[in-house]
């Protein structure tokens, strides 16, 4: 079994596996039942996504992915912050 | 690239992308909402830091030289994921806290449902305290007198 194939095959079982994820924090983000847990399950849907880009990254053997999985972490965080900080105070910027 | 290095990059990426899942069921699975912020941060600590080392040791070997460019992502994801959790807990905290007005809640939902398993809570902790405080009670004058004086 070349390097190739071994490669290939696992980062396509990686992607397998953060798809389930993926699945799995679709699924609450939609069941709710309060707004935190949604809040929740859209970080969890986020940080997957982020990682399928990582290994799609790889498996296309160019670096350039990294860049965009950083941004979407950055502006994950930013959104969830925000949505909690909502939730908190009930206004974003007092 | 070697067979060698291309089966740890493998085993690093499936150990990341599966406790990304196990950690995205455990958000399924859980009962309430605090149980719920603990399985989140599998994937954004282990999880995530195991993908990216498999991202520097692929890059690094196809280059041929050392390319940290996932170093930025290991140091950022688990920095950041906790501190929004924490947030986000705290959020549910005072939204909890606020929360006593029963007559809006409908009868047999979801809500109702959190509601009671909130009052239960709130009761089995004050029992808790309560047998504490008995306990405590009982063992503090045993331990203020000492014995040998007066068995002497």
């Amino acid at each position: 079994m070349t390097a190739q194939a071994i490669l290939h095959w696992g980062l396509l079982a990686a992607h397998g596996l953060l798809g389930i994820g993926l699945v799995f924090a679709a699924a609450r983000l939609i069941r709710g039942p309060r707004a935190q847990d949604r809040v929740l399950a859209f970080d969890a849907v986020y940080l997957n996504a982020a990682l399928q880009v990582v290994v799609f990254g790889m498996r296309a053997g160019q670096s350039g992915y990294l860049e965009a999985a950083l941004v979407m972490t950055l502006l994950g965080f930013a959104g969830s912050s925000a949505l909690a900080k909502f939730l908190m105070r009930g206004e974003v910027i007092e | 690239m070697t067979p060698f290095v291309a089966v740890i990059v493998v085993l690093l990426a499936l150990f990341g992308a599966a406790l990304a899942a196990v950690g995205s069921y455990g958000l399924l699975r859980l009962r309430s909402f605090y149980e719920r912020a603990h399985p989140a941060t599998l994937a954004a600590t282990l999880g995530a830091t195991s993908i990216l080392l498999a991202a520097i040791l692929f890059y690094s070997v196809s280059a041929g030289r050392f390319l940290p460019k996932a170093l930025l992502l290991i140091v950022f994801i688990p920095l950041v994921n906790p501190v929004t959790t924490m947030l986000l807990a705290r959020a549910a905290l005072s939204r909890d806290r606020a929360r006593r007005r029963p007559t809006a809640v409908v009868e047999g939902s979801a809500e109702a449902e959190w509601l009671r398993e909130a009052d239960e809570l709130v009761r089995a902790q004050a029992e808790a305290a309560r047998q504490q405080a008995i306990v405590d009670d009982e063992t503090a004058p045993a331990v203020a007198t000492d014995r040998s004086e007066g068995e002497a």
